[in-house]
């Protein structure tokens, strides 16, 4: 049989299908649905690079009606959302050090503690194995996927049943060895030091330290006549961006190494903040974060700079992401009584400090 | 009238019933009693009071089959009859045919099932009350494991529990000795199916309810095997709701191309990776093997083979095909025709099947070039303007479309091409002649995410998906056709560059093609669009994640393992991981002991024999688990990466060697199932001196039903025989070690009649020490290596000569000089062929390439011998093609290893005879065995006997 279709009725289709293993979702829309389109793609793609895998995307839904499908851009940061989430994993395969591979993860769940799983991963070809009768309870945000607690079986008893295995929370949280500001950043610099010259190198763009951490986009320049060590990044030879540490020397790439350096577990991206974090301590101007408290009795608490991946991860069990405001970057909402643990946390491995509510940006 | 008697009286009307009930055809079991747990505490009591008269058992003979199918329901492959004695007091194990006959005759009055094929043969006594046990528990998790894998196709098998069984037993792909046992018996194992996946059927149609329930509460006592049972179980429900069984009128056909279209679509394909220095390489995309679950002509073939890929010149386990989507690099570009992928024997006849789909096509070979340094293979050579693309040659190009690109693959002629948008016209002629024509005018490609997609003509659904297609055309198209198949559609006035969307809803598995044809006054263009849909692959139950693992070769029997013959291999991604051994008594069981240690992976076999060697076995409690376990699990687990698992299990021979310890003595047993009056003869060798058997005596070992047994064995190797059956067992107890000298094994000379007949006793020899079954102290396993080594040196020596063996003893001081030494040995011999020189010339590149490839380059040698012993050689095969390559590939691995004689068979004599009568050949396989350093094995290390020689 051959149906025809106008472009609206196709994506519409589509998106019909795509969305039954979101549930129901709260918050961003769109940043779901690329989030489940991202699920489906790893799913008969997967171990692939993250740009074949957003190009699966995009490429699936461009020229047909204006849906965030073929924003490129949304597609990208609900593929990020879904490396926070654990849905995808990242490997470097031996001698394909520009070419990292994405792998779908296991159907898995981080227990919470109040009883609610969030879902992780899915099986080859058919993506998320959850059972019929627990699909109407299904809750999507943004890359994160959560069974909330509740009815006569608990959920946990339900996943484990059906095949899920549970990837402790704290493995989930796991964080690079503590290290202080100067233990980070003497190691990157001892590793600078060794390497030898770098050849050229093109659209570099540093994050220039001197620039206020209370506008990260703000920060980002080129080179200029600049000298002295910065975080920097460049287009990667197959899509995506390579983050470095480079020397400059009058604006010149003098010598880089290639980021992650001290922990592969995580992203270039996630060292770069975390060297950033301790670059900006070490000059006195720390980065911060803004805590806003309502009388719902909630609280915001707003940041200014991207966190690690492993330093996000840390607000979710407690908070939820919310919109930002006032010139911050990420934003998450929870009880009053809530994110001090959180909190300490973040002041003790990223060294950030509480800046009063009424600074504005 | 005593309650033994009732007992007997109820069974008798409650079997009578179930006769009438069940369909004919199908069996009764005597686990069918339908007795609850108290009344078969009765029929225990009725038991013990009737045991010692015979008269008495004759009259209450159906609680007897009760009680003995009870003691087979429990039983896990260990002593059936000491379990049978222990629950029997009174018991006299030389009644035991009687045993026998009473179940023949539940056969014969109730339609009982008799146990067949080739286990039953041999346990031709315990075969009867296990038959009748259906499905004992350690078999429940094999069987919902098989269920589990085959739950896609269960529903078109349905009809008859023959036709269920039949297909099980072919396609069931693990399993233990005991689950291939049930295999043989398909009728049986369709019938057991059928009760277990079919609650909703009539009770006793397959099984008695009251029974399936029992079977399925033990078997849901294991997490796993539930969850394998409940995904079996739903398949099934919902391929019958949505397409209805077999049984009920709708038959489930196999689509008619299923073979061709399978094949097509699990192609392997060669496509093209740019490396960082901008140059191209080709890679393969292996096929995936699983889909090849229904396909029995085909499937079953290529499981027991061993694959290697010419191009790439290197061989893999078959297991490693089960995972989707592995790529091996070429080292050079196949041929046009020639097979993509290759299948060594038993399968090689498959080749013939496969070859018309998984051969190098001819050229032009063209490439569709992404962003992301990756080119894929255009069916269709057919180019789009504004389109990066790569054209590869094997000789150089001449044109102005055409720009050179850095290749890897030496010999070829790799070129980018790129039409501007509007120059397409104007350089049609030119790409003709280049073998291309242009796609023009419409764009065609797939809306939303198909499995697989090339970026220009061809896309792969799963058989969930609705595929669905935008065309978008760069001018007014007023009429444009649509056919599928032998439908169409018109579909007219579509504007430019306005996205128009076809769904082709409900096309069946298999290749199909999406034809559009555009025809302007007399003007027609066409465009194919190949779509293929597929099953989504189903996930293999032990693994979760991208982790990618196989035994290799295969084996589910704890002995390869814990020898080495067998070994794991994990892929995926670049991690570590932990890597756990644990031995238990059975699956479920409190493990006997339990090692782990960290790993990176990839875990590649050599890897595994060292994790094996030097940290798992030699952790705390394992050598003396590993005696008395039965099961062995290894898991790897790499955190978020997930994990993949493997089991082993002892291996069900009918007589078998148990090492039993106690904290002060330890003991030798021989557990001797056969249940037969063949006489039972027990030899030892000792390591010192190990081609010399001394016989034990083993007067009244058959009589006491526990087989024979040992006190303080000597060390040295144990051979039992019992009428057919041979077990073979390497035993090094040292109760105390006085020094380090203790540790030392001392050979004496071996004395070898140099005849054909004394050498294939040689051979024969070696061959026992190296596959006999270790114990687990670690000292036996390296002097088993030392015997194994000194063996096979001694049979190198007589075969090749003195001088020959000096100087190889030369190589393993010096290995330049040693094969320096050894090659103007091997070219100055009078007389020898150019072909060994050239050979020999080659050794160290051609010792690189696939096992199979290098039987191949020295069969053409190998041929030579029909004119030195022209009547030995004749008798090694039908023709002279087959006779050249047994005879080569039996060098060979006479050469580097030592199991020749089984794989010889009756040709072991023939070819021994051969090469005594001409070396050459030998010592050129010699030579190839050992031209790469990295082949030579540590003394105290076997198997293998040379690293990269793995035998399949």
């Amino acid at each position: 049989m051959i149906v025809v279709w106008d472009a609206e009725g196709a994506t519409a289709a589509a998106i019909d299908h795509l969305a039954i293993d979101l549930g129901k979702v709260v918050g961003e829309k769109d940043l779901a649905l690329c989030a489940a389109a991202i699920r489906r793609a790893a799913a008969v793609r997967c171990p692939c690079t993250r740009e074949e895998l957003i190009d699966a995307v995009v490429g699936g839904f461009s020229r047909l009606s204006n849906v965030s499908l073929s924003n490129r851009e949304l597609v990208a940061a609900a593929f990020e959302a879904l490396l926070l989430s654990g849905d995808l994993l990242r490997s470097v395969p031996p001698g394909e050090e520009g070419r990292p591979l994405v792998h779908l993860a296991p159907p898995s769940f981080v227990r919470r503690w109040n009883g609610s799983a969030s879902l992780i991963g899915g099986l080859p070809d058919v993506g998320l194995p959850l059972p019929a009768e627990l699909k109407p309870r299904l809750r999507s945000r943004g890359g994160f996927r959560q069974l909330p607690a509740g009815g006569e079986v608990s959920v946990i008893d339900e996943l484990i049943a059906a095949g899920f295995s549970e990837f402790p929370m704290d493995a989930w949280l796991q964080a690079p060895t503590h290290l202080t500001p100067s233990q980070l950043l003497g190691r990157l610099n001892r590793d600078l030091d060794d390497v030898g010259p770098a050849g050229a190198v093109d659209e570099v763009l540093v994050l220039d330290s001197s620039r206020s951490p209370r506008f990260y986009k703000g920060r980002w320049t080129e080179p200029g006549r600049r000298s002295g060590r910065f975080i920097a990044q460049t287009p990667g030879r197959w899509g995506g961006r390579r983050w470095l540490y480079v020397e400059l020397d009058a604006g010149e790439v003098r010598k880089l190494v290639t980021l992650p350096r001290v922990d592969n577990r995580f992203r270039g991206a996630d060292e770069a903040w975390w060297i950033q974090a301790a670059i900006d301590h070490l000059n006195g101007t720390p980065q911060s974060y803004v805590r806003t408290r309502t009388d719902a009795g909630i609280q915001v608490i707003s940041f200014f700079s991207p966190l690690p991946m492993w330093a996000e991860r840390r607000m979710y069990p407690v908070a939820g992401r919310v919109a930002v405001s006032r010139g911050a970057l990420i934003a998450f909402v929870l009880d009053r009584e809530q994110g001090d643990e959180e909190i300490k946390f973040l002041i003790d491995r990223l060294w950030v400090v509480e800046a009063p509510a009424d600074v504005e940006a | 009238m005593s309650s033994h008697h009732e007992l007997q009286r109820e069974l008798e009307r409650h079997f009578s019933l179930l006769l009438t009930q069940r369909p004919s055809g199908q069996a009764i079991f005597a686990l069918e009693h339908g007795l609850d747990e108290d009344a078969r505490s009765q029929i225990a009591d009725s038991v013990r009071a009737t045991a010692r008269s015979r008269r008495e058992r004759d009259a209450t003979w159906l609680p007897w089959i009760v009680h003995a199918t009870e003691v087979a329901y429990r039983y896990s492959g260990e002593e059936y009859w000491t379990s049978f004695a222990d629950s029997t007091p009174g018991w006299d194990h030389r009644e035991r045919n009687w045993l026998r006959a009473t179940f023949r005759r539940f056969a014969r009055e109730f339609r009982g099932p008799t146990p067949s094929g080739r286990w039953a043969e041999w346990f031709n006594i315990i075969a009867w009350p296990i038959t009748n046990s259906i499905l004992p528990t350690d078999l429940q998790r094999h069987l919902a494991r098989a269920l589990f894998e085959l739950r896609g196709e269960l529903a078109r098998h349905l009809e008859t529990p023959r036709d269920l069984g039949a297909f099980i037993a072919l396609h069931a792909w693990h399993g233990s000795d005991r689950f291939e046992n049930l295999k043989q018996q398909p009728d049986l194992l369709g019938q057991i199916s059928l009760g277990l996946l079919r609650p909703d059927r009539p009770d006793g149609e397959f099984l008695l309810g009251s029974t399936t329930r029992r079977i399925v509460a033990d078997l849901q006592a294991h997490r796993e095997s539930r969850l394998w049972l409940g995904h079996a179980r739903t398949a099934v429900e919902r391929a019958i709701n949505t397409r209805g069984p077999r049984s009920a009128g709708v038959p489930i056909q196999r689509p008619p191309d299923l073979v061709a279209s399978t094949l097509r679509a699990s192609a392997p394909r060669l496509y093209l990776v740019q490396a960082a220095d901008h140059s191209w390489t080709p890679k393969l995309r292996l096929p995936y093997l699983g889909a090849f679950g229904e396909i029995a002509e085909v499937g079953g073939a290529l499981r027991v083979s061993r694959p290697w890929i010419p191009a790439a010149s290197s061989s893999f386990a078959p297991g490693r095909l089960l995972y989707d989507r592995q790529d091996v690099p070429l080292s050079r570009w196949p041929e046009p025709d020639e097979p993509l992928i290759r299948f060594g024997e038993p399968a090689s006849g498959l080749e013939a099947a496969v070859m018309k789909s998984w051969v190098m096509p001819g050229e032009p070979w063209l490439f569709k070039r992404d962003r992301f340094g990756k080119a894929q293979p255009m069916e269709r050579p057919s180019v789009r303007p504004g389109s990066p693309y790569i054209l590869a040659s094997r000789v150089p190009l001449f044109s102005q479309l055409l720009n050179p690109v850095q290749t890897t693959v030496p010999g070829m002629n790799l070129y980018q091409l790129e039409l501007q948008a509007d120059s397409a016209h104007e350089v049609l002629d030119e790409l003709k002649r280049l073998g291309l024509g242009v796609a023009l005018g419409i764009d065609v490609y797939p809306v939303g995410v198909p499995a697989a997609w090339d970026g220009q003509g061809r896309s792969e659904w799963l058989e969930t998906d609705e595929p669905a297609f935008a065309i978008v055309a760069d001018h007014p198209v007023a009429h444009l056709e649509v056919w599928l198949r032998d439908r169409s559609r018109v579909i007219p006035n579509i504007s430019a560059w306005s996205p128009l969307v076809l769904s082709v809803p409900g096309l069946g598995l298999g290749s199909h093609e999406l034809r559009l044809v555009e025809q302007h006054h007399a003007a027609r263009s066409e465009l194919a669009m190949a779509i293929e849909i597929r099953a989504p692959r189903p996930s293999l139950p032990e693994h979760h994640g991208p982790l990618s693992g196989w035994v290799d070769p295969f084996s589910s029997r704890l002995d390869d393992l814990w020898a080495g013959r067998s070994t794991i291999s994990v892929v995926g991604v670049a991690h570590q991981a932990e890597c756990r051994l644990t031995l238990a008594s059975r699956s479920g069981a409190q493990a006997l002991a339990s090692a782990g240690t960290m790993t990176d992976l990839p875990l590649t076999p050599h890897k595994w024999r060292a994790l094996l060697r030097d940290n798992l076995k030699p952790s705390k409690g394992m050598e003396v688990a590993f005696d008395d376990a039965r099961w062995a699990q290894v898991v790897l687990t790499a955190g978020p990466f997930g994990k993949c698992s493997f089991e082993f299990e002892r291996e069900l021979s009918p007589i078998r060697w148990r090492l039993q310890r106690t904290r002060t003595t330890v003991t030798l047993r021989l557990v001797d199932e056969t249940d037969q009056d063949a006489r039972l003869s027990v030899e030892r060798a000792r390591f010192s001196s190990p081609t010399t058997r001394d016989r034990l005596s083993t007067s009244g070992a058959s009589d006491s039903g526990s087989g024979w047994e040992l006190a303080s064995p000597d060390p040295g190797l144990y051979v039992a025989i019992a009428g057919r059956h041979r077990a073979a067992v390497i035993v090094k107890e040292t109760a105390v070690m006085r020094s380090f000298d203790d540790l030392v094994l001392r050979l004496t000379p071996i004395s070898v009649d140099p005849t054909p007949t004394g050498l294939s006793a040689l051979a024969s020899e070696a061959e026992l020490w190296g596959t006999a079954a270790l114990t687990g102290n670690p000292v036996a396993a390296m002097w088993r290596s030392q015997v194994v080594r000194h063996l096979h040196r001694k049979l190198v020596s007589e075969l090749c000569g003195p001088s020959w063996a000096a100087g190889e003893a030369v190589v393993y001081e010096n290995h330049a000089i040693g094969l320096s030494r050894l090659k103007n040995q091997l070219i100055t011999t009078a007389g020898v062929p150019a072909a060994v020189i050239q050979l020999v010339d080659n050794a160290t590149q051609l010792s690189e390439t696939a096992v199979a490839e290098r039987v191949q380059r020295l069969a053409g040698i190998a041929g030579l011998a029909a004119r030195i012993a022209p009547k030995a050689f004749g008798e090694l095969g039908r023709d002279r093609g087959s006779s050249e390559i047994r005879l080569a590939e039996f060098t060979l691995r006479l050469a580097t290893d030592v199991s020749a004689p089984r794989w010889a068979g009756i040709h072991l004599i023939p070819a021994l005879e051969v090469l005594l009568a001409w070396p050459v050949l030998l010592q050129a396989g010699r030579y190839l065995g050992l031209a790469n350093p990295s082949s030579l094995v540590g003394d105290l290390e076997y198997p293998p006997l040379y690293s990269g020689w793995e035998w399949p």
